[in-house]
């Protein structure tokens, strides 16, 4: 079971003394982490700055060393193991290429560092140039390099050592958007084509989405959902995994378990919209609301319809969700339209995102018109509003290797 | 008819560069103050010492001729092993505090480079004396160990090769910490992870980046060391004894006891030689490794 993990969190934390003069505070960066990353896997690290990921990652190269808890690689304990004892190579946010070296001696630096011969590293190396298309760059130095070149530099500067875990550390921060495109098509094929377990920590939902095996959603210093990308975009556990990874409409309120005449079962959020259902069952609810009576409903702007009239009345519109409000913002994007309609006197409002092709054209909809935005019971999600309860609930779900997380 | 082609239009208005002006002041300092006095210096050495001091207008090439007879030679060489351990116990002891400066925070930063820059607000000859109070025969560290019972006797640490080369390292290691500084501020220390991460130990680290990419620091405040120390006279006269002499001694004896100013200046000729080519191999060696500098 274990060596099919190439890297094991039990409860890891790590604090630092507050960075202030006066007190003597310890500040909490990471907070009991659990997590396990499967050999080959594409997993993703994502959270807003200064969420913990960046120390996470430095835990895992070996730069920190954690203040308590486990971390297992390939089953070897390895809290307090010199980076250059791991077998774990670093691609940096800025590159941290050597400026004073040319490409190939950038890249040859591990492999002279652990004495390989001569002529393995030349060959070693041009490999990986290679593979990068940077063969012709060789003897260039470094500041003569665009930014997507340096890039690729850094990469394969990590990969040549054949590492077990290559961490990537926002490695595409510094590109513009076409480019990162570009290298986001070519980490992936190049992942595959190597088998290497990558391990990639971005601030960049969108990235995460599109890059990931599974990724793991970190907010302040703690986890609040490991899964694949459907997982966490369709189901996700927290309102802060449902509002950081896309757009979401989010309603708080009290949850109450309710069925109708027909047997099906819902859990109803009594919100000051009234009551707003999600279907109870496992994915979109997964606690019973006995248990966590403080619950948020979150729906997906594209889940939501506009509608000029109620929907009451109509066949099987008895458990639609539905509320309306007075139309304030329009966006065209081209294939889809995204609306906000603001609702009584609430704050946030209400964000739809409307294909172009439905039968209520977006752009007939007239600012100031009030409109009813309609769902289904099926696309609302249940989480509980506090996000310590959403972790604990969310672990025994996302965890499908079945090993000692504790629930 | 129009056979002007656009190749034949320069681009720009005169190929010839303009002079800037805000080199004026500059240049006539040189000028005036250095590269007029050199030359004075360099055709005095060529000339004839008469009587009394008196300089004769006949070429004589003796003076460099005498330069290099062993005695001579032997200070020179005496006062480049000066120069050179001054300069080597320099970037030994203000590589390490130039470091901790550059990787400290703001408020201590400052700190440091206040303790680093105070000496200099003391005249030079009174920060000697300041030393010799410490390490003289019967200074401060004299009393403190014979109190401690550690020595019996006074150690002798002034009036000998030791004094002097305290007295250089402490009057000279402010313009190595400096250059150093500058140079390491400016560095990316994430390449030191990146060297960790690569597999390369602490010590690797250092020689293959760290070292590297201050180069440019320790070869000005090698530079800035060298140079004067080279030169240096007054801290061999104060801290050295009698015995002591350097090129430096030779030359102000030579100008105002001796009143021989067609030695003296073949001797100083010799020196801002020396540091010229010095500074060559230093430039020319920093040419090469052009990538080595961002």
């Amino acid at each position: 079971m274990t060596e099919t993990l190439a890297l094991d969190f039990e409860n890891v934390s790590k604090s630092f003394a507050a960075n202030s003069d006066k007190s003597s505070a310890i500040n909490v960066v990471v907070d009991s982490l659990s997590m396990q990353v499967r050999k080959g896997e594409f997993f993703s690290v994502l959270g807003p700055s200064g969420c913990g990921k960046t120390t996470t990652l430095r835990m895992i190269s070996g730069l920190e060393t954690p203040t308590s808890g486990t971390i297992r690689m390939s089953g070897r304990v390895v809290n307090g193991v010199h980076p250059h004892k791991r077998n774990v190579h670093t691609v940096f946010q800025k590159y941290a290429l050597f400026p004073h070296l040319n490409v190939f001696e950038n890249v040859a630096f591990g492999l002279r560092m652990k004495k390989v011969s001569s002529e393995q590293i030349k060959r070693r190396v041009n490999r990986m140039l290679e593979m990068v298309r940077l063969e012709t760059y060789a003897d260039r130095m470094i500041q003569q390099l665009s930014g997507g070149e340096q890039q690729r530099v850094a990469l394969v500067r990590a990969l040549v050592n054949e590492p077990e875990i290559l961490l990537l550390d926002e490695p595409l921060g510094a590109l513009d958007l076409k480019l990162r495109e570009q290298m986001q098509v070519e980490l992936v094929a190049i992942q595959k084509q190597l088998g290497t377990t990558f391990i990639f920590v971005t601030h960049d939902q969108g990235e995460a989405l599109t890059l990931s095996d599974r990724i793991a959603i970190m907010n302040r210093g703690r986890i609040e959902q490991i899964g694949t990308p459907t997982e966490v975009y369709e189901h996700p556990a927290s309102i802060f995994v449902a509002k950081f990874v896309g757009t979401s409409n989010v309603f708080e309120g009290t949850s109450e378990f309710e069925s109708n005449s027909q047997g099906a079962s819902f859990v109803a959020i009594q919100t000051s919209l009234g009551r707003l259902r999600a279907k109870f069952h496992n994915g979109n609810t997964r606690f019973h609301p006995r248990d966590v009576p403080s619950a948020a409903l979150i729906v997906r702007p594209e889940k939501i319809r506009v509608r000029v009239t109620s929907p009451s009345g109509e066949s099987g519109s008895a458990d639609l969700n539905s509320v309306r409000g007075t139309l304030v913002e329009r966006t065209y994007f081209g294939p889809t339209t995204q609306i906000k309609l603001k609702i009584n006197d609430q704050a946030a409002p209400l964000i739809a995102l409307i294909a172009n092709q439905a039968s209520v054209k977006a752009p007939t909809l007239k600012l100031g018109e009030k409109y009813y935005a309609v769902w289904d019971p099926g696309d609302s999600i249940i989480v509980p509003s506090d996000a310590r309860v959403a972790a604990a609930l969310d672990a025994p779900i996302s965890q499908p290797l079945g090993s000692t997380a504790t629930a | 008819m129009n056979h002007a082609t656009p190749a034949s239009v320069p681009l720009s208005p005169s190929p010839k560069k303009k002079f800037p002006l805000m080199l004026v002041p500059s240049a006539l300092w040189f000028a005036i103050f250095l590269i007029i006095p050199i030359l004075i210096v360099m055709s005095l050495s060529l000339l004839h010492k008469g009587s009394y001091g008196r300089i004769e207008f006949t070429l004589d090439f003796s003076n460099y001729a005498r330069a290099l007879e062993p005695v001579y030679l032997k200070i020179i060489l005496r006062s480049l092993w000066l120069a050179t351990y001054t300069t080597g116990l320099c970037l030994l002891l203000a590589y390490p505090l130039a470091y901790l400066m550059a990787r400290s925070r703001p408020r201590t930063r400052k700190i440091l480079l206040a303790l680093v820059v105070v000496p200099f607000w003391t005249n030079f000859v009174i920060r000697i004396h300041a030393l010799k109070l410490i390490i003289g025969e019967t200074g401060l560290l004299n009393q403190i160990l014979t109190e401690l019972s550690i020595i019996t006797r006074p150690l002798q640490m002034t009036d000998n090769a030791f004094g002097v080369g305290m007295g250089m390292v402490y009057n000279y290691l402010p313009f190595m910490v400096l250059p150093l500084f500058v140079a390491l501020e400016k560095l990316d220390f994430t390449l030191l992870d990146a060297a960790y991460d690569l597999g390369a130990s602490r010590l690797q680290s250092f020689f293959r980046v760290l070292f590297p990419l201050s180069m440019p620091g320790i070869v000005t405040g090698s530079l800035f060391v060298f140079i004067p120390a080279f030169g240096e006279f007054v801290i061999p006269d104060m801290l050295g004894g009698s015995q002591s002499m350097y090129v430096g001694n030779i030359i102000t004896e030579t100008f105002l006891k001796s009143r021989d100013w067609p030695f003296g200046s073949a001797l100083s000729t010799f020196l801002v030689l020396l540091a010229m080519v010095a500074f060559m191999i230093v430039l020319s060696r920093e040419n090469k490794t052009q990538g080595a500098k961002f």
